[in-house]
């Protein structure tokens, strides 16, 4: 290769890195402060293509961090038990609720209570991240979803507890729970307040017995005909003097009368009582 | 065979033992129908307001 063409090789070099030099003719002498100012350029692009990401990856690494660091003290790296009033309350919302560790609470007094911003199915939303939500050793359901804005919910196992009389009181948009497994022995507390104006349910599974009396779902008036057989399988089929009320339009859009008579037939130990309601 | 008996309640009103309302009461085999009156759906419905008021009403 000629000195040259050497030369020529260098200045093309400089004008493929130096902005706006793309035609620029390099005088030899002109050729090391050109090459100052290519390591300049670079300098200058790296140090803010860096701290570019660097905000990027630093920001990212801090919010993970403080996801864990938030996360971990306040599941006590996953050993909470004591759930009281954990997610209650207006701050709550999706983005913010995304616990790191399964949710077993012993303790589920107000849990959910008047968590309006939590308005989505919380069974689907915990298992996108891979939380379970395990009920199964819970003592204590006290007003658990009242006034809260959850639509759905998985399984909720109350065999642990001797009461679920206030449960989803006032839970108005809650519209599905998938299994609501009480005990076996029907000696839990029901109450006319567990589904007091839970007005949007439309699916609820129950397996275990109804043995006590006052359940009401007489403002469920969207209730499906599968729901509606559900809790009236559940009904204890022994015990005498019991009572449980539901709505008169849902059982009217769900069964006809020939139906309703063979439903109802199966637990004849049961005074069922259709409340109507003024606009439904 | 013991058959349910089934309360209907006239129009405007509503059947209570003083416990339990409703429309419609399927009985259970064996229990006393006479325990069972009827009151205007407008005193259930001003009952049920006043229970709610007395809960607190709506979350705000």
């Amino acid at each position: 290769m000629s000195v040259h063409e050497k030369m020529t090789a260098i200045a093309d070099a400089l004008r493929a890195n130096i902005s706006g030099a793309e035609n620029k003719k390099f005088k030899l002498d002109e050729m090391p402060d050109a090459i100052h100012e290519v390591q300049a350029n670079a300098h200058d692009s790296g140090y803010a293509e860096g701290y570019e990401h660097g905000i990027d990856v630093g920001t990212d690494a801090g919010a993970e961090s403080e996801y864990d660091r938030f996360w971990d003290a306040y599941q006590e790296n996953g050993n909470r038990i004591g759930y009281s009033h954990a997610f209650a309350g207006v701050a709550w919302t999706k983005d913010i609720f995304r616990p790191k560790y399964n949710i077993c609470p012993q303790n589920a007094l107000q849990m959910f209570r008047t968590a309006t911003k939590l308005n989505f199915d919380l069974d689907e939303h915990l298992s996108g991240l891979g939380i379970e939500f395990d009920t199964s050793r819970c003592i204590n359901f006290s007003e658990t979803f009242m006034d809260s804005a959850v639509t759905g919910l998985g399984t909720i196992d109350t065999r642990s507890a001797s009461s679920v009389a206030y449960i989803f009181r006032n839970a108005r948009s809650l519209v599905t729970v998938r299994n609501l497994i009480l005990k076996d022995d029907g000696t839990q507390t029901v109450s006319v307040q567990a589904f007091q104006n839970c007005r949007a349910l439309e699916k609820i599974c129950v397996s275990g017995v109804i043995g006590q009396s006052d359940l009401s779902l007489q403002w469920s008036t969207k209730l499906s005909h599968d729901s509606i057989v559900s809790i009236i399988s559940a009904l204890s089929a022994s015990t005498a003097g019991l009572s449980v009320t539901l709505s008169e339009t849902a059982v009217n859009n769900a069964f006809t009368d020939t139906e309703w008579e063979a439903l109802i037939a199966t637990k004849p130990n049961w005074t069922i009582n259709l409340v109507w309601e003024e606009g439904t | 065979m013991k058959t349910r008996l089934t309360l209907y309640a006239e129009e405007g009103y509503v059947l209570t033992d003083g416990v339990h309302y409703g429309r419609v009461i399927h009985l259970a085999v064996g229990a006393d129908a006479s325990a069972y009156r009827e009151i205007p759906q407008a005193e259930y419905d001003a009952m049920l307001a006043a229970e709610e008021e007395a809960q607190g009403g709506d979350a705000v």
